[in-house]
């Protein structure tokens, strides 16, 4: 887990890309059990079993929904498995919608996998290079949403605590305050959809006051200053993490041929013909690179 | 040749003018002049205090001081900042000489991690990769931030943020360094230590400092001058006359209350911050009693601000219960007035309440003619002074006439006179015989208006104790004889006057 959290972000995701296009492009069983037994071992290795589990307690069904969807609608194959009416329904039609389902699950997986190693700062990280300027924008906005939601909280909070605003109209103040709940005059109380509205123009404006600030506290620092920004490097792209990014090339490289070929010679319709290559190699090191990785770092 | 150049070097120092102004004049577009004739001159390498009422043109004068920031204007007469003559020309361009701090920690934040904070100003000046890196390893490692280099800056304190915020302009090298009520949002502790940094800024790296403050009391220690802004003018004020006086600050309470019928009451209630397990609470427990004024003091996340929100009954606590008599007329005013605001003026804003509430436009008017809002009625609320705001925002609660009032530091960052005001308005408004409940750090508001005082600390009621039990073996918490108390001073005796002749 710390050799991958200190991996070049660059690796990182150019991994994420390589992993996430292979297992989209390869639409057959084999590929799409390795992809999914990869995400899997490595979910459980970068977030743990319990967690992990919580994640895909759902996606079955999802499975289900998409093979049984596709063994309805298309009426391909050759091996028949019961006939409704005039109607047939085939076992190759099933597997792939299955496979189709799997395959999802797995694209799933793998996003929340590797969303627990690539945080808005990497990925700002590998962009700053490129595009400073929307490098710069996503941390400001990764700095706003959290203070929107805090500030949206409090001013919620405030409008309910105070109460007497709320609720007491035209009471004498005299009398004693916890007898007058019963009498509350329920024309002048806010509606909830007035109250959200009221709330949310607070924050506006609060907000955009918040925003003016910055603008200055930017200006105060230079923004615009000079013609090109240059971005503050953390992670130094090493020789070694040359060296990786050549390794995981060779590997994607290895595994599109491995997909054109085998992609070739598989079909699902009209029969299933999985033919072993050693192509089927390359991916499952694929897969399990991360993992590995990760359980080096342990021992 | 050689004689002539040991004179210059040892004249330089002596001679260095950091800022020069003569006649100096601005004033906004179609408004009469805020700074009229001014002189100034402020020696390299001082730390210079610049005081004055709010509205007195503090901000402008910084802020014309560094051109990206000076406002729109007309500007007549000289002002220089070493040899660069601010003219309406440069205005917008940015002079790396000279950095600025204002007062909000979270609105100068402007990067999501505490390193592309440090980075952001160095960014911006497009400054090579090796030079960056020394930079902000320098300014982490001047300021001891290495501890937190890698924090997001939103869970950080709000001390760490505004030191933040002073080691992120360092690391653009400033020459001169301006403040803009840099402390008026920090608790003591966190000030004193801001201050720190600001006077080794100022001593070992020979950065020239001009704070601006209401509360020059804290900052005396460290500065080598002090002038007072007022009717557009700089003149000199000595040093001496700034501190604190010696004085005991005497309560403004005509009868404490001791027993009575408890108003407000939370048992045992332990309360964790959101989406953690780590307890801001711990079993934590308060009485209120009816008709008194209940203080909570303590650090700064020691749970003053959640034991107000449990006792207002928005924040349900995990553990125990809270007993609120006043739950549906209460009022809470909270750290920022601008979650208050939803209106687009102050009368508006006083009037929001009338039809729920019941009250007239004489009253008010009333209130806006206490806190000399009068003049201010057609203002946007977020257009006022952080002092008027506050007022404005204790007005338009105090209107709903509720009997039991939370407030969440009443006094901080305001001057004393606008400090004076709200106290003074919540004084009359427990000795009507209300109750009120006060979160703070101002010792001085406690010491003068409280009936009791609990201590906040570990999550729990340390102690609860009358002001002058309290204060008897204190030696931080200390009630400060400061302007804001020798106000509050004449406030009672116009006060008795007025009881006594009526």
């Amino acid at each position: 887990m710390q050799m991958l959290e200190r991996t070049h972000p660059l690796i990182l995701m150019v991994y994420m890309a390589g992993i996430l296009i292979l297992s989209m492009l390869a639409l057959e069983p084999v590929y799409v059990m390795l992809s999914f037994l990869g995400a899997l071992v490595f979910g459980a290795c970068v977030r743990g079993w319990c967690e992990t589990f919580h994640f895909i307690r759902w996606q079955p069904a999802l499975v289900a929904v998409i093979a049984l969807a596709n063994l309805l609608f298309s009426s391909s194959g050759s091996t028949e498995l019961f006939r409704i009416g005039v109607r047939a329904f085939y076992l190759e039609s099933l597997v792939f919608g299955l496979c189709m389902g799997v395959l999802l699950v797995a694209i799933l997986l793998w996003f929340w996998d590797f969303s627990s190693l690539l945080t808005s700062e990497k990925v700002e990280a590998v962009l700053g290079n490129v595009a400073p300027v929307l490098a710069i924008m996503i941390t400001m906005i990764a700095r706003l949403i959290p203070q929107f939601v805090r500030q949206g909280e409090e001013i919620d909070e405030v409008q309910r605590a105070c109460s007497a605003a709320q609720a007491q109209a035209h009471q004498p103040t005299s009398q004693p305050p916890f007898r007058h709940t019963s009498s509350r005059h329920t024309a002048t109380r806010h509606t909830p959809s007035s109250f959200r509205f009221r709330q949310i123009s607070v924050l506006m404006g609060w907000t955009l006051e918040d925003s003016l600030e910055t603008a200055q506290a930017m200006k105060a620092r230079g923004w615009g200053y000079a013609r090109k920004r240059t971005t503050y490097e953390r992670y130094v792209f090493k020789k070694s993490d040359a060296v990786c990014l050549l390794a995981a090339a060779l590997l994607f490289l290895a595994c599109g041929v491995g997909v054109a070929v085998a992609g070739q010679q598989f079909h699902f319709y009209p029969t299933l013909s999985v033919v072993w290559s050693i192509w089927y190699a390359f991916a499952a090191v694929l897969f399990c690179v991360p993992t590995v990785v990760v359980m080096r770092g342990r021992v | 040749m050689d004689t002539g150049k040991m004179d210059t070097n040892e004249l330089a120092p002596e001679h260095a003018v950091a800022i020069l102004a003569n006649d100096y004049s601005f004033s906004y577009p179609n408004c009469s002049p805020v700074l009229s004739g001014l002189s100034w001159e402020v020696p390299e390498g001082s730390f210079q205090l610049m005081i004055g009422t709010t509205g007195s043109g503090k901000s402008t004068l910084l802020r014309c001081l560094q051109p990206a920031l000076s406002p729109a204007g007309t500007q007549t007469g000289l002002l220089r900042v070493w040899d660069q003559v601010r003219s309406a020309a440069c205005r917008g361009e940015f002079d790396p000489c000279v950095g600025f701090v204002s007062q909000s920690p979270d609105n100068q934040l402007v990067c999501d991690s505490v390193w592309h904070e440090l980075a952001f100003g160095l960014e911006n000046q497009g400054i090579d990769q090796h030079t960056m890196r020394k930079r902000v390893a320098e300014v982490a490692h001047f300021f001891g931030i290495e501890s937190w280099f890698n924090k997001r800056t939103d869970q950080l304190s709000g001390g760490q943020k505004q030191l933040l915020c002073l080691a992120a302009v360092m690391a653009l090298r400033p020459r001169l360094m301006v403040l803009d009520e840099p402390t008026a949002q920090l608790d003591p502790v966190a000030e004193k230590n801001f201050l720190h940094a600001l006077f080794r800024i100022n001593r070992e790296l020979g950065v020239t400092v001009v704070v601006a403050t209401h509360n020059p009391e804290a900052m005396v220690d460290y500065a080598t001058s002090a002038v007072c802004l007022s009717d557009g003018k700089l003149g000199p004020v000595d040093l001496e006359s700034l501190r604190a006086g010696v004085s005991p600050v005497e309560s403004l309470r005509r009868h404490v209350v001791k027993d009575g019928p408890v108003h407000v009451r939370a048992r045992d209630i332990s309360i964790s911050y959101p989406n953690t397990s780590t307890l801001v609470l711990d079993r934590c427990s308060l009485s209120v009693q009816a008709g008194s004024l209940h203080a909570l003091v303590g650090g700064n996340g020691c749970g003053k601000t959640t034991l107000l929100k449990a006792l207002a009954g928005v924040l349900k606590p995990r553990l125990g219960q809270v007993d609120n008599s006043a739950l549906a007329h209460q009022a809470y005013l909270p750290q920022n007035p601008k979650s208050l605001f939803v209106c687009d003026s102050v009368a508006e804003e006083l009037k929001e309440w009338q039809n729920a509430c019941g009250y007239t436009d004489e009253d008010w008017l009333a209130w806006a003619d206490r806190f000399n809002l009068l003049s201010r009625l057609e203002l946007h609320p977020f257009d006022l002074s952080g002092g008027e705001q506050q007022q404005l925002a204790l007005a338009k609660l105090l209107l709903t006439q509720p009997t039991l009032l939370l407030l969440d530091e009443p006094t901080k960052g305001l001057d004393a006179q606008a400090a004076s005001n709200v106290a003074e308005a919540v004084l009359a408004y427990i000795e009507a015989g209300n109750t009120a409940v006060v979160a703070t750090h101002d010792m001085t508001f406690v010491q003068l208006l409280a009936d009791r005082v609990t201590l906040l600390f570990n999550g729990q009621d340390a102690l609860t104790q009358t002001p002058d039990e309290f204060f008897a073996d204190t030696i931080f918490y200390e009630p400060k004889d400061n302007l804001f108390a020798q106000m509050m001073e004449h406030v009672s005796y116009a006060n008795k006057w007025a009881k006594t002749y009526k």
